[in-house]
């Protein structure tokens, strides 16, 4: 065993050990999957160099649709994953097919056109109970473990989330990912190169997608529920911050940045409160009461002072020395 | 192109009233408001195309700051007492100076970067200035009382005719066409057309492009303001009125594509009479409707309708 | 005595992270017409450029007028009195002849007002005939006289001049040196970048020779024949 991979194995032998340590399993699964979300979306921006809007579209699509098919089908659960994940990678062929004719900044408005059309059918369709959402949804069974148990459930979500890290990894070290890595840095170089491009980013963006959706579907099965908040434009922008703040185009980038979003959600008002007792000024109550203005003033921040992010900016320090 | 569009548009609509007995003042009032939203996305699209021309940055907070503009008229009215019609001069002017202060302060700095950089730092804008708003407010919306002068509707025979939508659609358009005007006809417009294909050249001439650059980005986000205060006797008045508006404004401007000034004005009425006729023919489609012309345009025609491959 | 209008000490430029120029030093007097000389990549396109501001970073010093103006944005480079006529000629496709004619401000220094458009038209009677085409659909050799004419316009008393005999018919080259001669009679201060000898050898009174961002000789008018095989050598020609 060489050096390089002792360390993905201590990271998943601390992860399976933070239950034992005292850390919520439900807490430590909403991380997860958010992280792996976000590597979902690293991989098309960090790597293929494609900005999408839209990523929440795939995240809540897996979501309804494992939902409905665990809740509404009885579908066993990991038929009910599988459902998910590949309603969301169909939703990324389409959506990749339109969108991939633009690039850049047109890219990028069409999948947030195109996400929000998605949004408004959560919105109007009958199976997803509009703003109430899917409720209760069961979680099954796998392989005996009775799944209601919040323990069990986390060891299939670690698994599944090294799973999709996996694959992110294999994507990017593969001569599909050194080609992605071409187009990205110069595209008309690769063209004339022979490569067939937009072939390349459409394949990129369906792994994206599927990936995501496997964090939707996995998510779904966390919370028991699929609402519409994971299908909105504020999710498609939470998944570029925990990237941005993580750091666009590394690997561990995307883990780093669920894990302080998540935080960020949760303890927000706990820092505002203490901020204010701490200072005397009432402004930071207010503050603390809004994740929406400090997640703004996060990304005002990143892409002014810190674009590299906090992965980037140490691997940077280190490169120096 | 324009002749034979104008055309379909009328035409549509009469054949569709006949074959779906449809009443056609019930058709002529949906087409009204189908204008007064066009005339919204025309002056938005009109606002981003412009900075996009000048500065390659696509203006995520101009929903916010269109927001802004109607909060602004209502906030006036509500601790200063100060009328419609002075907000309709007021709210742009603030509007307009803070959006210089952000061309100033932050974007100026991007420019050197990729173009998504200044997409995603307007997008943080959009967050802060909609969160300050919303923890200042809430949610839900706030009514503005109509102009009294522009009360009332006028009966036109085949239609009754609401004044101040009527007022709307005339000033959107008329604000519009100035605009155009001055961008395509006069020198000051000569001085954007340039620096929009060279702007190091036009500041080798000797003019002070940064400037330039500035009062740009000050006028597109004025546009947004004044369209805030047209909109805030008929939509209420609410700090998330702004973000659902600009994603649709995003889709007007994919379908228009950002070359003409006066292709961007067309594509957003054209849009807002075909969303406001959708309504009329098949309502659970009109929210999404747009979305679908501009999947459409982009697998027929992706530079945009107008649009020059940039 | 005249004096120095434009005095270039000790100029590095950059693009990015390239070092382009290595130490350029030059000197134009009032009224003179002086040449950059060189291979393609020596670096006289980007020696008028740097002047102007329009490279990446600097270092060393520019004296317009006596003005330092190496830490000045480019438009206020200009307002000193520098008119440039690009490589590439930067006619504005969305705006038609005249509009292009009248889009450079003026620039001129103590009072001097650049050619009325009266006066451009009788020079360039072909740029009145097409005021209203879009600037793009004149011919090669009538966009290089629109390029030179708006800058007559602003006042400019010192032209930057890159590369306008490039890719133009003998009939308008001839026409573009008379006007040059022209010019010189009139007291305007030019320095022209060229890659054509011949077309420099009639026009100018000082010949600078660049390799590798800096300039290797300098040659006068009067001493041309003498070195003339020098030059040869260095020029490739």
């Amino acid at each position: 065993m060489n050096s390089k991979s002792v360390a993905p194995v201590l990271a998943v032998v601390a992860i399976a050990m933070l239950p034992a340590v005292g850390a919520y399993p439900i807490f430590i699964m909403k991380i997860m999957c958010y992280a792996l979300f976000a590597c979902a979306f690293n991989l098309l921006l960090g790597y293929a160099g494609l900005l999408s809007f839209g990523h929440a579209a795939f995240l809540g699509a897996a979501a309804y649709a494992t939902g409905h098919a665990l809740a509404v089908w009885e579908l066993p659960t990991l038929a009910g994953l599988m459902f998910g994940t590949c309603v969301a990678a169909a939703m990324g062929l389409v959506m990749g097919v339109v969108a991939i004719r633009r690039s850049g900044i047109y890219f990028a408005m069409i999948t947030l056109a195109m996400a929000q059309m998605a949004f408004f059918y959560f919105l109007q369709a009958p199976f997803t109970h509009g703003e109430d959402g899917l409720q209760g949804i069961p979680r099954g069974q796998i392989l005996g473990l009775d799944l209601s148990n919040d323990l069990n459930l986390y060891y299939l979500v670690m698994v599944i989330f090294c799973i999709g890290y996996a694959v992110c990894w294999r994507t990017i070290n593969s001569p599909f990912g050194q080609v992605l890595k071409a187009i990205r840095e110069n595209e008309s170089r690769a063209v004339s190169l022979g490569y067939e491009v937009d072939r390349y980013k459409l394949l990129c963006f369906i792994i994206s997608a599927t990936l995501a959706g496997l964090a939707g579907a996995t998510k779904s099965l966390v919370f028991v529920s699929a609402t519409l908040s994971d299908a909105t434009w504020q999710m498609s922008g939470m998944v570029i911050l925990m990237t941005l703040i993580g750091g666009l185009g590394t690997f561990t980038g995307p883990v780093v940045g669920a894990i302080i979003v998540v935080l960020l959600e949760n303890k927000v008002g706990q820092f505002g409160r203490f901020l204010s007792h701490l200072t005397g000024v009432q402004w930071f109550q207010l503050l603390g009461e809004s994740v929406t203005i400090v997640i703004g003033l996060i990304f005002i921040f990143c892409v002014m002072a810190f674009r590299r992010g906090i992965v980037g900016e140490i691997s940077h320090r280190l490169n120096k020395t | 192109m324009c002749r034979s569009l104008f055309l379909l548009f009328e035409s549509i609509p009469i054949f569709m009233a006949e074959v779906f007995y449809i009443p056609i003042h019930a058709l002529l009032a949906q087409l009204l408001l189908g204008l007064v939203n066009g005339s919204f996305y025309a002056m938005l699209s009109l606002g981003l195309a412009i900075i996009f021309g000048l500065l390659n940055i696509i203006n995520f907070s101009h929903g916010a700051l269109y927001m802004v503009g109607a909060f602004a008229a209502w906030m006036g009215l509500q601790y200063l007492g100060i009328s419609y019609w002075l907000m309709l001069i007021i709210a742009p002017v603030i509007v307009g100076l803070f959006g210089i202060l952000l061309e100033r302060l932050l974007i100026r700095h991007l420019y050197k970067l990729d173009h998504l950089y200044g997409l995603l730092l307007t997008f943080g804008v959009t967050l802060l200035v909609e969160g300050i708003f919303r923890s200042l407010y809430g949610v839900s919306g706030k009514p503005y009382p109509t102009p009294d002068a522009l009360q009332g509707a006028a009966d036109l025979g085949f239609m009754y005719l609401p004044i101040y939508r009527g007022w709307v659609i005339a000033a959107s358009i008329s604000v519009c066409l100035i605009t155009w005007f001055i961008v395509e006809k006069t020198s000051l417009g000569a001085l954007l057309r340039a620096g929009t294909e060279n702007p190091k050249l036009v500041e080798a001439f000797g003019v002070n492009v940064p400037l330039v650059v500035s009062l740009t980005y000050g006028f597109g986000v004025a546009l947004a303001g004044f369209a805030g205060v047209l909109a805030a006797p008929i939509m209420q008045v609410s700090p998330l009125m702004g973000s659902n508006l600009i994603i649709v404004v995003f889709a007007v401007v994919v379908i228009g594509g950002m070359g003409s000034i006066m292709g961007s004005i067309l594509t957003g009425l054209g849009l807002g009479v075909i969303e406001g006729l959708t309504k009329v023919f098949w309502p659970q489609a009109s929210n999404t409707v747009v979305f679908v012309i501009m999947i459409i345009v982009l697998l027929l025609r992706p530079a945009g309708l107008f649009g020059k491959e940039k | 005595m005249k004096n120095s209008i434009v005095e270039v000490r000790d100029l590095h430029a950059w693009y990015g992270e390239s070092h382009v120029l290595h130490g350029v030093s030059f000197d134009v007097k009032q009224g003179e017409v002086v040449t950059l000389l060189g291979r393609n990549g020596s670096g006289r396109t980007t020696t008028l450029r740097a002047i102007l501001g329009l490279t990446g970073a600097r270092k060393g010093s520019i004296c317009i007028h006596g003005e330092e103006a190496i830490k000045l944005p480019t438009y206020r480079v200009a307002r000193l009195g520098i008119g440039y006529c690009p490589e590439e000629r930067g006619i504005f496709s969305a705006l038609s002849c005249e509009e292009n004619l009248l889009l450079p401000p003026q620039v001129g220094k103590s009072g001097n007002r650049g050619m009325s458009l009266d006066e451009i038209y009788a020079m360039f009677p072909n740029l009145e005939e097409r005021k209203y085409s879009p600037g793009t659909r004149l011919s090669g050799g009538e966009q290089q006289m629109l390029a030179v004419a708006r800058i007559l316009r602003s006042g400019a008393r010192i032209l930057l001049l890159d590369e306008i005999s490039e890719g133009l018919a003998p009939v308008i080259v001839q026409a573009l040196a008379r006007m040059v001669i022209t010019l010189k009679a009139k007291g305007y201060t030019v320095v022209m970048v060229e890659q054509n000898f011949h077309f420099a050898a009639g026009l100018a009174d000082r010949f600078y020779v660049m390799e590798h961002g800096q300039i290797v000789k300098e040659v006068a008018s009067v001493d041309l024949a003498s070195h003339r095989d020098e030059l040869n050598s260095l020029l490739g020609v």
